[in-house]
């Protein structure tokens, strides 16, 4: 089964690709990161990254958007950790739908397991991402993709397991 | 092949798409931030530059897009709630008068997901526009635009080479659900009994579509469709 991958034209514009992968990518991202908040911003930020080329420019414009917005997200994040704890700002706010991740079976599994293990998933299974994407993109030697995922996804079931106990 | 603990890859993939689709969106949130700022200015300029539906929204002067990801100034296409018949006049595409007969080569195949009490039509060719269901004497009982499908959102089992479909999806109250099933129990060319189904195409006309045109589906894609 093929997860979320979307055929490209070469008509298809940034305005489409915007409309079709938002609700893919928020999940994906508010899955990953645990929150809501940010998730928007950084999706955003990547559009705007992304609208200085021509679409077909890109590869894989899923898998490159998804990264791009992560990076933004942990960004985004360690800046506002670092003024929080320089008391610059006020605690974060939760989300109002962060609740949501915890009550949702998928997700509250995902936030059990490590933060590399629940973006592999996601890359993988989510996204839809292929092992070379996965590769380049989150930076994970070649010839090892395969078998992180075959880690994280066993982690997972484990989780299965641990709960019927 | 098998993940660590003997499950396959599709099942973690459904799983996964279909865990992961139950998270809601932001429903206040219309695709970029309330706030005016650099933000929604740059990625604001930069869409409407490229995209139609980004122009609309620039002519309405309304956010870019909506909370379900379709563009702003379009009607709502995604129900939020149980929605019994209303009999109110159609709220969603703008009304417009019934023709006669939708072309016969044109099909709406249809799917009902019991869990989530929604009908899926689903249009292979990218004919239509829209779909809404009237009772006999014409009121509209719900009418919803037609649209790409979301990745992972479901949809039925249809030809192969139906690569881009366009679907509609609405939640119906169970008395219009059982009059199709049962409609589709009977016989191909069978009338449904209390309501029908009809389709807006480019000409901005409403033609009913024929009932053996309505085909029920009971697969959804990604499971085997031919078997």
């Amino acid at each position: 089964m093929q997860a979320a991958a979307i055929p490209m034209s070469q008509e298809t514009s940034w305005g489409e690709l915007y409309v079709r992968l938002r609700p893919t990518l928020l999940r994906g991202l508010a899955a990953l990161s645990g929150s809501y908040a940010g998730v928007e911003d950084a999706i955003q930020d990547a559009f705007a990254e992304g609208m200085a080329r021509p679409v077909s420019e890109i590869r894989a414009p899923e898998a490159w958007l998804f990264v791009v917005a992560r990076n933004r997200l942990r960004r985004e994040r360690r800046l506002s950790s670092l003024k929080r704890r320089l008391g610059l700002t006020l605690a974060r706010n939760a989300h109002e739908l962060d609740q949501t991740l915890v009550r949702l079976d998928v997700s509250s599994k995902l936030l059990r397991l490590r933060e590399r293990d629940r973006e592999l998933l996601i890359a993988k299974y989510y996204i839809g991402m292929t092992q070379d994407e996965i590769a380049n993109l989150l930076r994970v030697p070649r010839g090892t993709v395969s078998a992180a995922v075959s880690r994280a996804a066993a982690r997972y079931r484990a989780l299965d397991q641990e709960s019927e106990r | 092949m098998k993940s660590g603990s003997g499950h396959s890859q599709d099942e973690l993939t459904r799983e996964m798409l279909v865990g992961l689709d139950r998270l809601p969106l932001p429903v206040d949130f219309r695709g970029l931030p309330r706030q005016r700022g650099a933000r929604r200015s740059r990625l604001a300029v930069a869409l409407i530059a490229t995209t139609a539906a980004a122009a609309a929204v620039a002519l309405t002067a309304g956010p870019l897009i909506r909370g379900d990801g379709s563009p702003a100034g379009a009607p709502p296409d995604r129900p939020t709630g149980s929605a019994p018949p209303t009999h109110k006049a159609d709220a969603n595409p703008a009304p417009t008068p019934t023709g006669t007969i939708a072309p016969e080569h044109l099909r709406l195949l249809w799917v009902y997901i019991q869990e989530q009490r929604m009908i899926v039509f689903e249009n292979e060719d990218q004919k239509v526009d829209a779909v809404r269901v009237t009772d006999l004497a014409g009121r509209t009982v719900d009418s919803r635009l037609a649209r790409s499908p979301e990745p992972g959102e479901p949809r039925t089992c249809g030809h192969p080479s139906a690569i881009r479909p366009r679907i509609t999806v609405m939640r119906l109250a169970a008395e219009v659900v059982a009059d199709f099933q049962a409609a589709s129990e009977r016989s191909a060319a069978t009338e449904l009994s209390k309501y029908r189904v009809e389709v807006r195409q480019a000409d901005g006309m409403w033609n009913a579509v024929m009932p053996e045109n309505l085909l029920r589906r009971d697969k959804l894609a990604g499971a085997p469709c031919y078997e």
